[in-house]
């Protein structure tokens, strides 16, 4: 089995990000779970596990990569390594002891809307809030942002108050700067600060006193939300730059979204990564785009994580220690290739957990020979192929009650049952 | 949920009685002039005139009439087109088929991409406002169309007509409604490798409110690898079958609508009649709807149009638009008796529409003493205006048009604010947004101060003849009685509310403000507006 030296390392890492290496890692202090902050990395179309996170080169049903892949452990980690995947060696090498693999995550399902819904909330309801929002909403102290969605996909109804949507071409910022106005055949009248202020004071005190006047229910929370928006306006005027990142490039999403995290503007953000060119992961032709896709996805991952272990924290050393960044897709693909070099839909699918909070250096769960997800116990995360330790096949919902947990939530309160949270994967 | 309710009618049609029922007792009604502006705002999609809300005011009674005359408005269709997006979601901004494909310009990428999607919803709510059957939904020969789609398709509109206009496919699809639309087809799409399963679940979901794809599937559990054949699986695999059952002998009947080249117009736009009889040989089924055999996607539509669910399923829909929530157990004896009218006057919709409307779950203003926590939670005793129906309020008070290179901003997501402003986009966002968020506050800015300045250029510029500024002019200041005469009008018609002395003075104040500020009498008057069109009581119905 091969292993990758130091010196491979220093080969596939350029000089300016080895110069961080080790000094990041000299003191991670204690994190509080209200210090939390999470960061949504969401590779939309579903992603082929079998290019990284699932080396079954043994299972003779699958069909593996053909190029030059094959397993790869080290530091805890197991991987799919190939030379046409650079930076998924880089990062897997460098961040093995903040990275854990999850594997044989059942989505159950394989419609790509329903997935998607399923991922972000554990279920299909039209009324569930997804994990960021709730997240978001379950913050110890009120952040003007709450979940930043900078694209992809949100869910919410109950906590609609807290996501904020910074559009497909990042047009929250037009309308926080007013540049919304331009550009149309009709230039829309935007008053000065000066003039708009009285205006605002007005509508402040009007705000408040509905909210003091409203009858309980939808009344009441319609009043409210809106007095609380309003109060947040003016603490996201200074933040238009960062709302109007350019909606095409992932990278540049998430360092903006860093940037909101670790300023207090928000404690969880959401980047969609579409691949390729955008094309989208849905690889039912030519699946082996997916090497290329992600090469680049671990690439930016690669320059994130040394964004946030370059970069101090608030509480912990850096922003690393803080920041737990959520990889992950809606599902995964049929083991086998069909007639046009693709594959299929897939229910069982693999993530990973990056940064704060996380028991680094360790593969989660597995697959079965069917390409099932193997059972896991969810206090030490060990696996239980034969479910005969109480193991359970892990599913969204498990991911959501795990990271609600990390941020000091109760995922009994949110999810209205006793859902397991995966002990196994925190670090405490 | 959706089904659970539907199915639940039945229940209480045979004498069970659904529990926590919330009793009309605890709910408080609006008063008559707020009520109005709630059922204008629903039905029209546009506030109250003022001599309506006189009306109301001095007879609270006369709602009803004014509800069919709402009813009766051409604004209603309109609403119906909106409502039905809410649930059906296919006016999404981007289709497999692109602007680019049909050689047309960029700026016409909006007007393309509303067109095709809101089809299905025209149709829909062309038979509800013509007071037709609804059943005509899945079994009309008849679509809608406007000028863009009949010059794209294979379309018969009517020579020299414009806007949307009852039109007929020339490619020999069968009679089915919007089982027929190209528009619902290509919102829902299926890849080849799919055999039109994904459609088939459309139809479930859309009108028989049965979500087939909520279901949870675990493909390794019922397929296996070593011995892969899907098909075999479907059709003999328990976990499978559960909902296969049902879908295969749907999605065999669709596929006339199956493309040999997605890359080709001709393929995606066209019926293909010759292909019907491939969906029982490729999917190995008999076409049928719930287990009754169908020769075909006509039959298809009129199974459809029997079913009892099919019924269940538009009142449940058009009590959910107008309740704006969605229902549960506590609803059925409300649903039970909208159903009623609707099936023994001949499934006209407004039938259902009226009844709702009447009810105190539709009606409620707040609580009276005594009501349950879980009626306090779920009745909507106040409704958050969204992107859709801001568009059509400011552009009735004020000619709004925000528009950005075609788009309409308010009814876009790739540049505009629709899913920002609340609105449903179709694909993330399948629900309207119930509380307000920064962005929803921020859309709500950017256009009332746009209409604010729309509607003082035009109320100023003569007095006489103004809709909300009744009797002022640029030289109109605090100290006048104009003033006071003014601004009480326009908080009138836009609130629905008698101001008090402090709230005339609270403009007063601002309008000074604005001026010692250093704007002008005018911008004074269009903080005024605008502040009235972001107001706790303008943005809530």
């Amino acid at each position: 089995m091969p292993v990758i030296t130091r010196r491979d390392l220093m080969r596939l890492l350029p000089a300016s990000m080895l110069a961080g290496l080790g000094l990041s890692r000299l003191a991670r202090a204690d994190v509080g779970a209200n210090d939390r902050k999470f960061l949504f990395v969401f590779a939309q179309g579903g992603w082929d596990p079998t290019w990284v996170y699932a080396p079954e080169f043994d299972n003779q049903y699958v069909d593996m990569p053909t190029d030059d892949s094959q397993k790869v452990s080290q530091n805890g980690l197991t991987w799919v390594s190939s030379t046409t995947r650079p930076s998924v060696d880089a990062f897997m090498s460098t961040y093995a002891s903040r990275t854990a693999i999850v594997n044989g995550l059942e989505v159950r399902s394989i419609a790509h809307e329903r997935c998607r819904r399923l991922l972000f909330t554990g279920g299909t309801d039209a009324e569930a809030n997804d994990f960021p929002t709730r997240l978001a909403m379950g913050a110890p102290s009120h952040l003007p942002l709450g979940n930043v969605v900078l694209s992809g996909p949100s869910y919410s109804d109950s906590t609609a108050s807290g996501v904020v949507r910074v559009g497909e071409s990042g047009q929250l910022g037009t309308l926080i700067d007013g540049s919304c106005a331009t550009g149309g055949t009709q230039t829309l009248r935007v008053p000065s600060s000066t003039l708009g202020a009285p205006e605002d004071a007005y509508l402040l005190a009007r705000a408040q006193k509905a909210a003091g006047a409203a009858s309980a229910g939808a009344q009441s929370r319609i009043s409210q939300a809106y007095l609380t928006a309003l109060q947040d306006e003016p603490a996201v005027t200074s933040m238009a730059s960062l709302l109007t990142v350019n909606g095409q490039d992932p990278l540049d999403q998430m360092l903006a979204a860093v940037t909101l995290l670790s300023n207090g503007a928000s404690r969880c953000a959401t980047v969609a990564d579409l691949g390729l060119n955008r094309v989208t992961w849905d690889s039912h032709s030519q699946v082996s785009i997916q090497s290329t896709h992600f090469e680049l996805l671990f690439a930016n991952l690669v320059t994130l994580m040394q964004t946030l272990e370059s970069t101090p924290g608030t509480v912990g050393a850096t922003l690393a220690d803080e920041i737990t960044v959520v990889v992950w897709s809606e599902m995964g693909r049929y083991p086998q290739l069909n007639a046009s070099l693709g594959k299929d839909h897939w229910t069982t699918t693999s993530m990973m957990l990056v940064g704060g909070g996380i028991r680094g250096g360790q593969v989660i769960g597995g697959y079965d020979s069917n390409m099932g997800g193997v059972p896991v116990i969810p206090e030490t995360g060990a696996s239980d192929p034969d479910g005969t330790s109480g193991g359970v096949v892990l599913q969204p919902v498990h991911l959501g009650a795990t990271l609600l947990t990390l941020a000091g939530l109760d995922p009994v309160e949110a999810f209205g049952t006793d859902v397991a949270p995966i002990l196994g994967l925190l670090a405490q | 949920m959706r089904g659970v309710v539907v199915g639940m009618v039945a229940l209480l049609a045979s004498g069970c009685a659904p529990a926590d029922t919330a009793t009309p007792s605890t709910l408080t009604p609006l008063s008559g002039p707020r009520l109005a502006r709630r059922l204008s705002i629903d039905l029209r999609g546009v506030l109250p005139t003022t001599s309506e809300l006189d009306e109301v005011e001095a007879h609270p009674e006369d709602i009803n009439a004014l509800r069919e005359q709402w009813l009766a408005d051409p604004r209603f269709e309109e609403r119906i087109t909106q409502m039905y997006q809410e649930r059906w979601r296919t006016a999404i901004d981007s289709f497999h088929a692109t602007v680019q494909d049909y050689g047309l310009s960029h700026d016409e990428d909006y007007s393309f991409n509303r067109s095709v999607g809101e089809e299905p919803l025209r149709l829909v709510a062309h038979v509800v406002a013509t007071d037709r059957s609804y059943a005509d939904i899945v079994t009309a020969d008849w679509t809608m169309a406007n000028p863009m789609l009949a010059s794209l398709w294979p379309l018969d509109y009517p020579a020299g007509a414009t806007g949307w206009q009852v039109s007929r496919y020339t490619d020999q699809r069968p009679a089915v409604g919007v089982l027929a639309t190209n528009g619902l087809w290509w919102r829902y799409n299926s890849p080849l490798f799919n055999e039109n399963r994904q459609r088939a679940a459309a139809i479930f979901d859309l009108l028989v409110c049965r979500d087939v794809l909520s279901r949870p599937v675990i493909l390794s559990t019922g397929l296996s690898i070593s011995d892969s054949s899907t098909t075999d699986a479907i059709q003999n695999e328990p976990t499978c079958l559960a909902c296969h059952s049902s879908i295969e002998p749907v999605a065999a009947t669709l596929f006339g609508f199956t493309p040999f080249d997605d890359q080709s117009n001709f393929e995606l736009q066209t019926y293909h009649p010759e292909r019907e009889n491939m969906g029982s040989t490729i999917l190995n089924v008999t076409p049928a709807w719930m287990g009754h055999p169908v020769s075909g996607l006509e039959e298809l539509g009129a199974a459809i149009a029997d079913d009892p669910r099919f019924v269940d399923c538009a009142v449940q829909t058009a009590t959910e638009g107008l309740l704006r929530r969605q229902t549960d157990d506590s609803d059925v004896e409300l649903l039970r008796q909208a159903r009623e009218p609707f099936v023994n006057n001949g499934l006209h919709l407004k039938d259902v529409i009226r009844l709702v409307t009447q009810a105190p779950a539709y009606t409620v203003g707040s609580f009276a003493t005594g009501a349950s926590q879980a009626t306090i939670d779920r009745e909507t005793t106040s409704r958050m205006l969204v992107a859709s129906q801001l568009r059509s309020i400011d552009t009735d008070l004020a000619g709004l048009d925000w528009n950005y290179q075609g788009w309409d901003q308010l009814d876009n997501d790739t540049h505009g604010f629709r899913v920002l402003g609340g609105s449903v986009d179709g694909v993330t966002l399948t629900a309207p947004q119930r509380t307000p968020g920064l962005t929803w506050t921020m859309t709500f800015q950017r256009a009332g101060e746009e209409s604010a300045g729309l509607i003082v250029d035009r109320d100023l510029a003569d007095g006489a003849t103004a809709d909300l500024l009744v009797g002022a002019t640029s030289a109109t200041t605090p100290a006048d009685a104009a003033f006071t005469t003014a601004v009480s009008a326009a908080w009138w018609r836009l609130l629905a509310e008698r101001p008090s002395t402090s709230d005339v003075s609270g403009l007063a104040s601002l309008w000074q403000s604005v001026v010692d500020a250093g704007g002008t009498p005018r911008d004074a008057w269009t903080a005024v507006v605008a502040v009235l069109l972001r107001d706790p009581d303008f943005v809530s119905y």
